[in-house]
């Protein structure tokens, strides 16, 4: 009956993940950059929230469009001061900015916030789940259910639009777009802005779990193995990828961690991703690429 | 009309590829740009559509003007949207995991309005052979089927000036021929176009002036009609030459090099 | 070339220069103090410790200094990691004099505390005062004659445990023996009083029902605490953690969701002011022991003088930070309390001051209500237990000062 608890904790907080990781995703596609900022982004994503939400005492539906717009332009900020000056630059140039990126960013986190955490309840209408003895808190149901919204909410935008439509031809290739006139340096700013509102709303969702700090940008970093599993140019690699993590970490930690492998969950995704690698090097969804050496 | 003047274009600030090139592409007609691989066409085309800075090339010297506008330092989509010159990549440039059908709209993005559908269906009858493939993924598309596409999406720009790298590269003769022939239809409703070929003979036949381009220099120049005559083009371009050895001091200083078709 | 010969030219002046310059500054009377606090890393940072040190310095050096001589804080940053604060240590060690580096007064970690516990007490034999309340150093097993440089602010973690227990003990109404969950951190901090704890649950009989350990970077408990869930305990204690961590307000948030009618008690650590702004509503209810004062208690002769200079210092505190503050003043007056014997004492060295340390008494300019102690067992045995507001946002005393030799004999 705890593997059921487990597996559906595991479950809820593997779609916050896959929110985390189609963030990358979208990125990784447009710009071949992997971001390495992906914590820092998701603590400005709920700072940015938090301000409005706590600060200003906005209520609750007016607040998150305000602060995922906040996050939409912060990502365009990113993306037009640190990306765009090296378009048709190798893309590990730009992962590497990313990495600078990141540090910059957290030491400016605590400089401006504070190193405290910030208490983060967000006061949703109480849905937790009691079956018996299985109990799914509140807060961790809306972290599933809130996640799967935005998923779906980008998945409808891309692929269903026109907008969505140009996102996707740039991504597949910027000069063919560039000759059919397809402003390709907005579209790829377009396409940081949903990311960051991607990672921003999951970095909402995550902060609800407990509180916000500039410690929790190390959550980001379970962003890598979600995305390296899944694949990193699939997006329904990221929802995948996420569940996996989300329950495998879940599952570990109720029935490996009591066995005295403390923090071994933190450590297991890594596994999952290294076995998943030795058979399909491109993660599970990745678009395998054939290339003459 | 498109007009290049003197232009020197340099890639990654080393190499240099074209070297004083002038050239003009009178309205309404079709202008074709023969050369070997490597002798700077399709850098000629990049540069006119304002491509050079993806591939870090850079005009050092020279203009390009289209209706007597500078277009030197315009981006791409400027070029496409105000000045209506749209450029056909080489190799088929479509977006494989589009649809067809998606592949067009997309296409006209830069002009997004209500008559959009209606661009796409008249596009179908430029090109019939669409009509049945809408909703198949590009990259499924046959070589010429792809090449029709490609032209297709240009056409979805409502293009004045029509710039193509090498429609008939890679495709059987039979294909060819039809899609030159299509191409001379679009220049009799009134499209100009700009034509960058190897294979003279097709290229020659839908076209009204030509140049000869080799080693970013242009080595001759003039109506269609007279560079099918010419001896040296029908010697290196059109495979047809006289069986006898040639005397050393015939062979001229730029043709030294063997040619094929 | 001209240009070169200038470049090494200077650089040969500066090098020159150098010593010169603090050889020359050492001229005065100088005591130095090393302090190694926690301004960031796992732990958490606390800015407020080190601007409490700073004020407290310069408020020593408006009166002209401590008997005429200056009082240096070293304020450097550990890290909260044993690795980072061993090397501090050891760098303060060799650079500074040992005329005038005569003591160590900070947060120093219990895992230090052992890893150097020969070099300090045998080699170097530099009184330590560290606001660790590590029961191997300081308890009943360890104390001044195995650790004779170590000292204490207050009763170790053991004692600590001890005094929650009795509560739980006092508090419990059912009839079946209490259950008991604990948990803790994964160092040696969080492990340190456990085997005492499990020795004292007997004496009491208080069931353990479950043991926990949480990551200190965990963002996630809920493993944990479902584990805990199936025991069905009656109290939750925890130990091992700082106020900076993450896990903390996660842990809270996480415990009050899945066991909402559970008592949670901590230990000193557990009991400050940002474990409620962090926890909000999770945090409501919380217990804990304390061995300081908290920043409201405004009727406290101590706390009154350290929001005076707060108030002087003109700065912004974030908020949780003001406690913070208050700790760098206990530790910057404790240390200047020792600079002050050891030099009325006339023999200013590092054996003189720990000597002086023994000998003294001292009220903690009024902390504890008038009382004064002497510091012969090296530790302050004072504590008390509190109960958190969410609504106040403070601590409030559910119990008077205990003292705990007395309360666990």
């Amino acid at each position: 009956m705890d593997f059921v608890q487990s597996l559906g904790s595991g479950i809820l907080s593997g779609l916050a993940y896959g929110l985390l990781g189609l963030g990358l995703v979208l990125i990784f596609r447009a710009s071949e950059a992997f971001n390495f900022a992906v914590g820092e982004f998701l603590v400005i994503g709920g700072f940015l929230f938090y301000i409005l939400y706590f600060g200003w005492d906005l209520p609750f539906l007016i607040a998150l469009p305000i602060g995922l717009g906040a996050a939409a332009v912060f990502g365009a900020i990113v993306e037009r001061l640190t990306i765009k000056p090296l378009m048709g630059r190798p893309a590990l140039s730009m992962t590497i900015v990313t990495l600078g990126l990141s540090n910059i960013l957290a030491g400016g986190l605590q400089a401006t916030a504070g190193s405290n955490p910030y208490s983060f309840s967000l006061g949703l209408p109480d849905f937790t789940v009691e079956l018996g003895i299985l109990i799914y808190p509140s807060p961790q149901v809306w972290a599933g259910v809130l996640s799967l919204v935005f998923f779906s909410l980008v998945l409808f935008f891309l692929y269903r639009t026109r907008w969505g439509l140009v996102i996707q031809a740039t991504s597949e290739s910027q000069p063919k777009a560039l000759c059919f006139g397809i402003n390709a340096q907005f579209v790829l700013l377009l396409v940081w802005a949903i990311a960051t509102v991607c990672i921003g709303a999951a970095g909402i969702v995550i902060a609800n779990l407990g509180a916000l700090s500039y410690q929790t940008s190390l959550v980001g970093l379970r962003a890598i193995p979600v995305v390296l599993i899944g694949g990193l140019d699939s997006i329904p690699g990221a929802l995948v990828g996420g569940l996996i993590v989300g329950v495998v970490e879940a599952l570990t930690g109720a029935y490996v961690e009591p066995l005295g492998l403390i923090g071994f969950k933190e450590v297991v995704p890594y596994l999952v991703l290294l076995v998943t690698l030795f058979i399909r090097p491109y993660g599970l969804f990745g678009t395998v690429r054939i290339e003459r050496v | 009309m498109l007009r290049v003047e003197n232009l020197r274009v340099v890639y990654q600030e080393v190499i240099s590829v074209l070297h004083g090139v002038s050239l003009k592409v009178p309205d309404r007609e079709v202008t074709v740009l023969l050369g070997a691989n490597g002798a700077g066409k399709t850098t000629m085309l990049r540069t006119i559509c304002g491509l050079l800075p993806v591939y870090e090339g850079k005009i050092i010297e020279g203009n390009v003007f289209l209706d007597e506008k500078l277009l030197n330092r315009l981006d791409s989509s400027t070029i496409v949207k105000k000045f209506r010159a749209t450029y056909v990549m080489e190799d088929r440039p479509v977006f494989w995991y589009l649809t067809v059908e998606q592949n067009l709209k997309v296409a006209a993005f830069s002009r997004w309005n209500k008559e959009v559908s209606a661009d796409v269906e008249k596009v179908i009858t430029v090109f019939p052979v669409l009509g049945s493939l809408r909703e198949t993924k590009a990259g499924y598309l046959s070589g010429g089927e792809q090449q029709m596409l490609a032209i297709g999406m240009a056409l979805m720009t409502r293009p004045k000036i029509l710039l193509l790298d090498e429609p008939s590269l890679g495709l059987a003769p039979l294909i060819v021929r039809e899609l030159f022939g299509i191409i001379r239809n679009l220049n009799q409703e009134g499209l100009t176009i700009f034509l960058v070929e190897q294979n003279a003979h097709a290229a020659l036949s839908v076209a009204h002036t030509g140049y000869v381009i080799e080693n970013g220099r242009i080595v001759l120049d003039g109506r269609s009609e007279e560079l099918i005559k010419n001896k040296d083009v029908r010697e290196f371009y059109l495979g047809a030459a006289r069986g006898e050895q040639q005397r050393f001091r015939e062979a001229k200083r730029y043709k030294r090099r063997k040619r094929w078709l | 070339m001209k240009k070169n010969c200038c470049i090494v030219f200077m650089l040969v002046l500066t090098l020159l220069l150098f010593p010169a310059t603090s050889l020359w500054a050492q001229s005065s009377k100088v005591i130095k103090i090393g302090a190694p606090i926690p301004l960031g890393g796992a732990g958490g940072a606390y800015v407020g410790i080190a601007w409490g040190y700073n004020d407290c310095q310069s408020y020593f050096a408006a009166k002209g200094g401590i008997r005429g001589y200056k009082v240096v804080y070293l304020v450097e940053d550990n890290r909260w990691d044993v690795i980072t604060e061993i090397a501090v240590i050891n760098r303060q060690l060799t650079m500074e004099p040992k005329e005038e580096l005569l003591l160590f007064c900070g947060n120093l970690i219990t895992g230090t505390l052992k890893a150097l516990s020969e070099k300090i007490n045998k080699e170097v034999r530099i009184p330590s005062i560290a606001l660790s309340y590590s029961v191997e150093m300081f308890g009943s097993k360890g104390g001044p004659s195995k650790y004779p440089y170590y000292f204490s602010f207050g009763p170790d973690y053991s004692q600590q445990v001890g005094l929650l227990l009795r509560y739980i003990k006092r508090d419990h109404k059912k009839d079946t023996p209490p259950r008991l969950a604990v948990v803790y951190s994964p160092t040696e901090y969080g492990r340190d009083p456990l085997s005492d704890l499990k020795e004292d649950v007997v004496r009491l009989g208080i069931k353990i029902v479950a043991e926990e350990e949480m990551a200190i970077t965990a963002s996630d408990v809920t493993a944990q605490i479902i584990n805990i869930r199936k025991a069905q305990p009656d109290y939750i204690i925890w130990h091992g953690f700082l106020p900076g961590m993450l896990v903390a307000p996660v842990f809270l948030k996480t415990a009050r969701q899945y066991l909402p009618k559970v008592p949670i008690l901590g230990t000193h650590y557990q009991t400050t002011l940002s474990m409620i702004l962090a926890g909000a509503q999770a945090a409501d209810g919380l217990i804990g022991v304390s061995t300081q004062v908290q920043w409201e208690e405004t009727n406290n002769p101590f706390v009154r003088l350290v929001h005076e200079q707060a108030a002087k210092s003109k700065r912004q505190f974030p908020a949780g930070e003001p406690p913070n503050y208050m700790g760098g003043w206990i530790l910057g007056l404790m240390a200047a309390h020792a600079v002050d014997v050891t030099v009325a004492s006339g023999d200013v060295s590092r054996e003189g001051m720990k000597k002086a340390l023994e000998k003294s008494t001292w009220d903690f300019d009024g902390m504890y209500e008038g009382r004064k102690f002497s510091y012969a067992s090296h530790k302050v045995p004072m504590a008390r237990i509190y109960k958190a507001s969410f609504a106040q946002k403070q601590w409030n005393p559910i119990t008077p000062w205990l003292n705990a030799d007395e309360e666990l004999k």
